[in-house]
C-alpha cells in the first residue's frame, strides 16, 4: 500500500522505514536515508504539510493510501487491503471508483 | 495630559503591520496608544500591544474600519484626543479628517482641504502645473468633456488612460494604437466608475519603461517643509509597490537633488502639514514628472527611516501637536542604504493570487540591519478579509551591495509555514541579474515572467523535502515504526 505526498501538482508515492540509527525514505526505485538534522522546519495541520528547507518553503498534501485508490478508480499494483487474519472474502459492496466513507 | 503632549491617549484608526508601527512610537514618546480593531482582529498583535482597545463592527471587516462615525464615538469614549488613520482605509479621507476636528480632537494627518486637493488627481495636476512643476504632456476630460476624445489623439503615443478618482494602478489602460482609443477609454471609465464611483478620465503620455520615484516630505503647521530625499518603488506587480529602496540607484546627484527639491517645492506651495510623499515618474532620459501626492505615512517610510534616523510617526505626532520642525533641510542625510520587501500571502507563480492560512510557524528574521514590521504571530491567521500585505522586511547597509547580502540572509531566515508568502519570489528578484545591476523599471516583472514561476526543486533538494515532510507526517512514522529495522531491512521480498 503507497502513501503519497503531493507537491507542486504532481504525486510522490513514497515509504518511509526505519533504518539502524533513523529513517529511510523509498521514493520510486531509490532509498535516501532521511536525515533528521537536514534543517528543515516542519509544520502539519491536518494532512497539510509545510517545509522550509534551504531558505525555500514547500506545501505539501499527505495522499490517504485508500483515498488515492478511490479517486483513481484503480491502484497502483500493490495498492490493497490486509485483513489481520487469515480468512476469505465473501462479498464486495463497493465498485472500484466508489467513494468510501 | 502630559506636560508636553496637548494629547495624552492616540487612537490608531487601523489594524495590522502599520498599528503596531504607529503603537510602538506612541508608547516610547510615554504617550497611551489605543486601537479600533474588528472581531477578525481580537487577538491580533495591535490589540495585544495597545493600552486600550474598543471593537468595532461592520457589514464586513473592512467596513468597521472606514466608519467614521463608529470609529470617532470609539476615540470619545477613550478619552483619546488625536487619531492617527495609518495608511490605507480612512487615512486620505477628508471627511474622517474634517469629522476628527469637528469633534475636537487632532487628527495626525494634513488639513482636510490638502487631503481633498491631492486626492482629486486632476485637480493636483492642474496645481502642480500651475506652480510652474513638470506634469506630463496630456488631456483632462473636465477640462471640457466634448473634445475629450479629440485632446486625447493629441497627445503623443504611447497613452495612459487613468480615472481621476484613481489610485493603486486601478482602471488605468495603455494605448499604442490610436484604433483602440475610444474603446479603452470607455473600459477605463466603467472601471473607474466601478472602482471609485466616478467616471471621469484623464489622458497623459505613457513614459516607456519608467522608474517610479518618489519623495518623502514633512510639513508643519508653520509653512516650514522639508525632504527626506526620495525613495525608488520601480518594482511593482499590477502596479503596486513590491520592493522599496533608497538611495534610488538610478539617479545623480544633480537629479537627486533636482527631483526633492520639486517635491518640496510642491509641498510648500500646497502650505502642507504632516508626512507626505510625491511621487513622480521618471524617465530613461532623466526627465520626470509629477505622478500623484499621497497625504499620509507611506508603507514603504522605514527605508527612509532607516538612512535618515527620523521616525516619521513622531514627526507627524510633533508636527499634529503644533510643533515646529526641529531641524532644517541640511541637516537631513541620507546614511548608507535601505531596502524594504512586502511580504504577500500571494502565489506568484498563480497570477500573485492572495493566499490564505493559519500562522503555524512565524521565525523572523534577526540581526544587523534586519527590521521586521509586522501584523501577524504564531498561531495567528491569515484571511481574506484584508490587503495580503502582512509584514514588512527592512534591511540596511553601509551600501546597496551590503544591504542586498544582508536581505538574501534575512530573506533565507524567514520561516513563515502555513500561510504561502511571497519570500521565494523576492528572493529570485533580489538574485536577478538586473536588480544587482540596478536595471529595474516598472514593467520588469511582466518583461521577466521566469522571476513569478516557481523555481525547479533539484532531485536530491525534493528527496529532503519528502524525508522531512514523511517525518512530520504520523501515518507514514507510526507505519514505519511498526515494523523493526531489521524486518523493514529485508524490504518487500518477506512478503
Amino acid at each position: 500500500m503507497h502513501h503519497a505526498l503531493r507537491l507542486r501538482d504532481a504525486d510522490y508515492a513514497i515509504e518511509l522505514s526505519r533504518s539502524a540509527d533513523g529513517y529511510r525514505l523509498h521514493l520510486e526505485d531509490r532509498v535516501v536515508e532521511v536525515r533528521q538534522d537536514s534543517g528543515a522546519v516542519v509544520a502539519t495541520r491536518g494532512d497539510e504539510v509545510y517545509v522550509h528547507l534551504d531558505g525555500e518553503t514547500y506545501h505539501l498534501r499527505y495522499e490517504h493510501p485508500l483515498e488515492r485508490l478511490a479517486h483513481q478508480g484503480h491502484g497502483a499494483a500493490d495498492d490493497g487491503l490486509r485483513a489481520p487474519m487469515p480468512g476469505s472474502l465473501v462479498s464486495v459492496a463497493v465498485k472500484a471508483g466508489q467513494a468510501v466513507q | 495630559m502630559s506636560a508636553r503632549w496637548p494629547f495624552d491617549t492616540v487612537l490608531v484608526a487601523n489594524r495590522g503591520e502599520i498599528a503596531v508601527r504607529v503603537l510602538r512610537t506612541v508608547q516610547r514618546l510615554g504617550l497611551k496608544g489605543a486601537v479600533v480593531y474588528h472581531a477578525a482582529d481580537r487577538g491580533s498583535p495591535a490589540v495585544a500591544m495597545a493600552d486600550a482597545s474598543v471593537e468595532i463592527t461592520g457589514a464586513t471587516p473592512v467596513a468597521a474600519y472606514l466608519d467614521i462615525e463608529q470609529i470617532v464615538a470609539a476615540a470619545r469614549s477613550l478619552g483619546a484626543v488625536a487619531i492617527h488613520p495609518g495608511y490605507g482605509f480612512l487615512s486620505e479621507n477628508e471627511d474622517f479628517a474634517r469629522a476628527v476636528e469637528t469633534a475636537g480632537m487632532v487628527f495626525v494627518g494634513p488639513k482636510p482641504e490638502q487631503i481633498e486637493l491631492m486626492g482629486d488627481k486632476v485637480r493636483a495636476r492642474a496645481f502642480v502645473a500651475k506652480h510652474g512643476f513638470p506634469v506630463a504632456p496630456s488631456a483632462i476630460e473636465d477640462d471640457d468633456p466634448k473634445t475629450f476624445v479629440a485632446r486625447a489623439r493629441k497627445v503623443p503615443l504611447p497613452l495612459l488612460i487613468k480615472p481621476a478618482a484613481g489610485g493603486g494602478g486601478k482602471g488605468m489602460r495603455i494605448v499604442r494604437d490610436l484604433a483602440v482609443l475610444q474603446p479603452e477609454i470607455e473600459r477605463a471609465r466603467s472601471e473607474g466608475q466601478r472602482y471609485f464611483g466616478d467616471g471621469r478620465l484623464y489622458v497623459e503620455r505613457y513614459i516607456e519603461n519608467p522608474r517610479h520615484i518618489e519623495v518623502q516630505v514633512l510639513g508643519d503647521a508653520h509653512g516650514n517643509v522639508v525632504h527626506l530625499w526620495e525613495r525608488e518603488c520601480s518594482v511593482q506587480r499590477r502596479f503596486q509597490k513590491i520592493v522599496e529602496e533608497t538611495p534610488s540607484p538610478a539617479l545623480t546627484a544633480e537629479q537627486r537633488r533636482s527631483i526633492c527639491e520639486t517635491a518640496a517645492g510642491i509641498a510648500r506651495e500646497a502650505g502642507y502639514r504632516n508626512a507626505g510623499t510625491v511621487e513622480f515618474i521618471f524617465g530613461a532620459d532623466g526627465s520626470y514628472y509629477f505622478l500623484e501626492m499621497n497625504t499620509r505615512l507611506q508603507v514603504e517610510h522605514p527605508v527612509t527611516e532607516e538612512v535618515t534616523g527620523i521616525d516619521l510617526v513622531e514627526q507627524q505626532l510633533r508636527v499634529a501637536a503644533g510643533e515646529k520642525l526641529a531641524f532644517a533641510q541640511d541637516s537631513v542625510r541620507q546614511q548608507g542604504h535601505a531596502i524594504e520587501f512586502r511580504i504577500y500571502a500571494e502565489d506568484p507563480a498563480r497570477g500573485y493570487l492572495p493566499t490564505t492560512g493559519p500562522v503555524l510557524k512565524l521565525s523572523p528574521p534577526q540581526g544587523e540591519g534586519v527590521r521586521w514590521d509586522s501584523g501577524v504571530v504564531e498561531r495567528g491567521e491569515v484571511t481574506a478579509a484584508f490587503d495580503p500585505m502582512i509584514a514588512k522586511l527592512i534591511v540596511r547597509g553601509a551600501d546597496r551591495a551590503e544591504a542586498m547580502a544582508r536581505a538574501d540572509r534575512a530573506l533565507r531566515e524567514l520561516v513563515l509555514l502555513g500561510c504561502q508568502t511571497n519570500t521565494g519570489f523576492l528572493r529570485r528578484l533580489l538574485n536577478h541579474p538586473a536588480f544587482a545591476k540596478a536595471g529595474i523599471h516598472t514593467g520588469f516583472l511582466d518583461a521577466h515572467p521566469d522571476i513569478a514561476a516557481d523555481a525547479p526543486i533539484p532531485r536530491d533538494t525534493l528527496e529532503r523535502i519528502l524525508g522531512a515532510a514523511a517525518l512530520a507526517t504520523r501515518s507514514l512514522r507510526e507505519g514505519a515504526d511498526a515494523v523493526p529495522a531489521l524486518h523493514a531491512a529485508m524490504g518487500a521480498w518477506r512478503n
